[in-house]
């Protein structure tokens, strides 16, 4: 699986199970996710990617410049609960 | 802006759709009782994951699945979960597409579980024969409103109603492209259709009322009247030759 920054990915496994996230590095096995919440900008979460499933919907850098801003861009991924 | 595909890339939408297909086709195994919808929902997001592809409702609008997994009264946009557990009787829809390559599938069907009444089984068979009215109305020259008109005719004449609310649409590089394709229509009405459009049919019908209304959760669609409701959809290509049904597994 190929990710990139700011795609938005989705956690397959874990105690984040279920949540949207923002890719921030991706180095082929690892990725550092965040969803501007539990998990910021400063404190990344370590996720395989086999744990991960892609979608094909991306932030912009300008969504990803802050905790706050990321939050807001994943609500739309969250409106249904 | 409606897109024309090339021969290339009708050859990358017919992977896109194989794969479409083949999900589909997974999630039809396991419709049995004491099955769950979330269950069914990863199994076709491994599949379609194994084969080097993405599940397209993932994240689409922020959708939280890979597929809608509707049930009975559920017309559409069903959000698969543990708490729904099928049992025998239900009429199961499940509606999944996938991309690769660049290009979008998304088909869907109605599936039995288990034994179902006469009253189901003739919605989902009538369902199914009017995807296929419309299909052979889907060549070139003709009109939009000639496949929404072949299907409504088909469906209203044996009783039941075509939802208005929600309706076909083109497929292509985007899951939804332009144009839209009512599942109702007047004959000789509507965008020329042309060798290289590709669209999803997709009729939505209801055994009462076509009316139709969205839960809380802003996902959800219900019949209004409490009904059962069932889903087919191709994605099909227009050739010079006829209409080719893209989403096949084979």
């Amino acid at each position: 699986m190929d990710l990139k920054r700011g795609q938005v990915v989705f956690s397959n496994a874990g105690r984040d199970q279920g949540n949207f996230a923002v890719v921030l590095e991706y180095d082929g096995v690892y990725a550092q996710i965040c969803d501007g919440a539990r998990r910021t900008l400063e404190n990344p979460k370590r996720k395989k990617q086999i744990h991960l499933s892609k979608t094909l919907s991306f932030l912009s850098e300008e969504e990803m410049q802050n905790d706050r801003a990321i939050k807001k861009a994943l609500r739309r991924f969250y409106e249904h609960e | 802006m409606i897109s024309v595909k090339t021969g290339r890339e009708l050859e990358a939408m017919r992977l896109a759709g194989k794969i479409s297909a083949r999900a589909l086709r997974l999630a039809g195994t396991m419709v049995e009782p004491g099955v769950s919808t979330f269950e069914i929902d990863k199994a076709i997001r491994k599949y379609i994951e194994s084969e080097g592809a993405t599940p397209n409702f993932l994240g689409y609008a922020g959708f939280p699945a890979s597929a809608c997994i509707s049930v009975n009264n559920v017309v559409i946009h069903g959000i698969p979960d543990h708490k729904t557990i099928l049992k025998a009787g239900d009429i199961v829809s499940v509606d999944v597409g996938a991309f690769i390559g660049g290009y979008n599938g998304d088909n869907a069907y109605t599936f039995a579980c288990g034994d179902v009444s006469e009253k189901a089984k003739n919605l989902l068979k009538a369902t199914e024969e009017s995807l296929y009215k419309g299909i052979a109305q889907a060549k070139a020259g003709n009109r939009i409103g000639d496949i929404g008109h072949a299907v409504q005719e088909y469906v209203e004449l044996r009783g039941y109603s075509v939802v208005r609310d929600y309706v076909g649409h083109g497929v292509g590089a985007k899951l939804h492209e332009d144009p839209s394709v009512p599942n109702y229509g007047t004959p000789g009405r509507g965008v020329r259709l042309v060798p290289g459009m590709t669209i999803a049919i997709e009729p939505m019908v209801n055994a009462g009322t076509y009316q139709v209304k969205t839960l809380q959760d802003g996902w959800t669609t219900v019949t209004a009247d409490g009904d059962l409701s069932a889903h087919f959809e191709h994605t099909v290509a227009i050739t010079p030759s006829g209409p080719v049904i893209l989403t096949l597994p084979d």
